[in-house]
């Protein structure tokens, strides 16, 4: 019994996992080739496409979508069948929230440049042009001098 | 001697765990890859001081500048001397119906009367879609690809929405 049970362990395979772990590192280096942040947007976001390949560059991101504009991913209104609700504190064209928010932004420490700041807006392709134009309006009030309108690369 | 009882030959790494951390990341990684690239129009500068140019005072300076209106019906393009509308491809306008080819040929004749100009004044409607406003802007930038590529009006500002009617 004793020599059966020797027999058996010994002719027990070892599985060589050299190979599956260089695959997997190739892998994993593709996959981290991807993530970029300037390359990522929000997923609540259905972008339009345009035939453009100037890169998209990091910055300061306007999120405008169906359900709310956002400013660095925090929600800063809250919309109401795709428009901006008469409850919101309104200067004219002027979003009052959002233009607290993006003066807060301003005010932190960026870059050194001289150049006038830049917004990136990351705008749902259904939302109508109006809301689109008070907060590119309150973004200039804000002190917002160039935006940047992310699109989807077309070829 | 004593250093080869201490390491014995054929002593294999143990990579399982190596294994285990790179199945965890391989899966976390691919939720948050997205193929797709990202690339930017730049848009003009909105000035809250001076309001945005209403309908009449665009049409005073068509013979200046050119301009593109988004309506309901087509587009209305402004700086070739008269009006100038292009309706879409079906009776109702959608972001797949309005004729882009067409506007970009505007375009192409609008840049041989202002060879100097970059700018194109952009004015979408209250309730146009932002999809439209990114083809047009799009269309009017430049014609072709590669070695054939015609820039036009790379400078799109975008107007104040009561412009359009």
């Amino acid at each position: 019994m004793r020599r059966t049970r020797r027999r058996r362990i010994e002719e027990t395979p070892t599985v060589m996992l050299t190979s599956m772990t260089d695959m997997f590192t190739l892998i994993l280096v593709f996959l981290l080739h991807f993530i970029d942040p300037a390359l990522s947007s929000d997923p609540s976001v259905q972008l339009p496409s345009a035939p453009v390949s100037d890169a998209a560059a990091e910055g300061t991101t306007l999120s405008i979508t169906p359900d709310a504009v956002r400013l660095n991913a925090k929600t800063v209104v809250t919309l109401a069948g795709g428009q901006v609700p008469a409850t919101v504190e309104r200067d004219g064209k002027l979003i009052v929230p959002l233009y607290d928010a993006l003066g807060a932004v301003q005010k932190q420490p960026a870059g050194t440049g001289t150049e006038e700041p830049l917004l990136r807006v990351e705008c749902d392709k259904t939302v109508p042009y109006t809301v689109v134009s008070d907060a590119l309006h309150t973004a200039g009030s804000a002190g917002f001098g160039r935006f940047q309108l992310v699109v989807i690369q077309k070829e | 001697m004593v250093s080869r009882a201490r390491t014995p030959e054929g002593a294999d790494l143990d990579v399982v765990p190596i294994m285990s951390l790179i199945m965890h990341l391989i899966p976390m990684l691919l939720l948050s890859v997205r193929f797709t690239y990202l690339a930017q129009l730049p848009s003009g500068r909105v000035v809250p001081s001076v309001p945005a140019p209403s309908g009449e005072a665009l049409a005073e300076q068509e013979a200046k500048v050119v301009s593109v209106r988004i309506t309901p019906q087509g587009f209305a393009v402004g700086g070739l001397g008269g009006d100038h509308v292009i309706p879409c491809t079906a009776a109702l306008c959608t972001p797949d119906t309005y004729d882009y080819a067409s506007l970009t040929a505007a375009m192409v004749e609008a840049k041989q009367q202002h060879p100097t100009e970059n700018r194109v004044v952009v004015a979408p409607g209250r309730d146009t879609p932002y999809e439209v406003v990114i083809n047009v802007m799009a269309a009017t930038r430049s014609r072709g690809k590669g070695a054939f590529k015609q820039v036009l009006f790379p400078n799109a500002l975008l107007a104040d929405d009561a412009v359009a009617p």
